[in-house]
């Protein structure tokens, strides 16, 4: 039985299945010339797989393991895990950073400010948010409250403030990142200092994620915009507190 | 908490050893391998929502290294030809290994024409089915085979008998 070469190729490049399959396999069977075509190719495979598959036992260079992690992060969706912070970390500490989040940092990252303190007021409902007090931005009111009792991600339905991820910074305050809704959805950074929530970052959020009734926002310690993400990244030491660590955190009174 | 950019972003990351390898392939140094490759992921990254789900997410990936590479080779040849143009061309033929049989097997892979080359890699490197592979490169499953064929002979005659042989 005369055999093409193309048919020879696409049984030993598996493409053949069934009756045409068994067919060719009877026929090499019977046919030592055929056989040893067949042997030809798949010895080809194997040489140019072994020339390459080196590469497999490679450490991907980081910069391509950075290229995959920066481009999804600053994607439409903006949503982080835990893992990310901790190799966004990892990636600012080895002096690479990746352009478009910094780019994203100076368009969105609002200076803590009377601009900003001006705008937690106005967006007050149930009395003052914040308070300056020797020049830093001090939580109050629900949002202190919110950050003192509030567990990530387990806000009540229609709560103002919503806690998002909770973490240890590397002077060994907790920091807690939070959500308000109002008018305009705010977004910020509080950490402990001499027994208060001192608030290091607030920005304004705007976009269809974190708009609306607060039910659309996506705080709960899986969502943060590139410039919060990064305000994160320079304090966090370690990983993100889990659920366990933080009820303990709390019940110790954030010291 | 995990969405759907994360998942795809650990699959990516899982397929990268595999990319690298289909990079390296196409361009016969491994540094320009990685340099493309990044190229390519950087594109691909910012064009996630063009990958459908429930189709292939290697052969989309591949099929942007693919774009990338022809981008590249097309910006060479404009370099080259300035090149020329200013009587600076480095004509530089690699006869390493002429004689039948004692090239490398990268070596022969670099004497396939581009089209050949990259059915070779995407089938017998890669290993992909024929229908992904020639969704990937655009042509017809016909053109793919034929490239396949005519790749694979040049090969057998710049290698010589393999060890099946």
């Amino acid at each position: 039985m005369t055999i093409p070469d193309e048919l020879l190729a696409a049984y030993v490049d598996g493409e053949l299945q069934g009756a045409e399959r068994a067919r060719i396999e009877q026929a090499i069977a019977q046919d030592a010339q055929l056989a040893q075509r067949v042997a030809q190719q798949r010895a080809l495979r194997t040489r140019l797989r072994g020339a390459f598959d080196g590469v497999l036992q490679e450490a991907v260079p980081q910069r391509l393991v950075q290229a995959v992690k920066h481009g999804t992060q600053s994607g439409p969706a903006q949503v982080i895990d835990l893992a990310r912070v901790r190799a966004d970390r990892a990636r600012r500490g080895s002096g690479q950073r990746s352009v478009k989040v910094r780019r994203f940092a100076i368009a969105a990252s609002l200076a803590v400010g009377l601009a900003a303190g001006v705008l937690i007021q106005r967006l007050s409902v149930s009395g003052a948010l914040t308070e300056f007090h020797d020049g830093a931005l001090l939580a109050r009111g629900a949002l202190a409250v919110a950050l003192n009792t509030q567990l990530a991600g387990a806000a009540p339905s229609g709560a103002q403030v919503r806690v998002g991820l909770s973490f240890k910074a590397r002077n060994g305050n907790y920091c807690r990142t939070f959500s308000l809704s109002g008018s305009r959805a705010l977004m910020g950074l509080a950490c402990r200092e001499q027994e208060q929530w001192q608030v290091l970052n607030l920005l304004g959020t705007e976009g269809a994620s974190l708009s609306g009734n607060g039910q659309n926002l996506r705080m709960a310690g899986s969502s943060l915009p590139p410039a919060l993400l990064q305000a994160v990244n320079e304090r966090i030491s370690g990983e993100p507190l889990n659920a366990a660590a933080e009820a303990r955190a709390r019940s110790n009174g954030w010291h | 908490m995990s969405s759907p950019g994360d998942l795809l972003q650990s699959q990516i990351l899982e397929l990268l050893p595999k990319l690298r390898r289909f990079a390296r392939s196409l361009t016969r140094d491994p540094d320009d391998a990685d340099d493309l490759l990044q190229g390519a992921l950087e594109r691909a990254l910012t064009h996630l929502e063009q990958w459908q789900a429930g189709t292939r997410l290697d052969s989309w990936l591949y099929t942007i290294v693919r774009h990338a590479w022809i981008d590249e080779l097309r910006s060479r040849a404009r370099r080259e030809r300035r090149m020329e143009d200013i009587g600076q061309a480095e004509a530089v033929p690699d006869h390493r290994g002429d004689a039948t049989g004692t090239l490398s097997v990268e070596q022969a892979l670099n004497r396939l024409p581009e089209d050949q080359r990259l059915a070779v890699a995407l089938v017998l490197i890669e290993g992909l089915p024929y229908k992904e592979a020639a969704q990937i490169i655009g042509v017809p499953m016909g053109t793919l085979t034929s490239r396949l064929a005519r790749g694979r002979q040049a090969l057998q005659q710049l290698l010589g008998p393999g060890d099946g042989a």
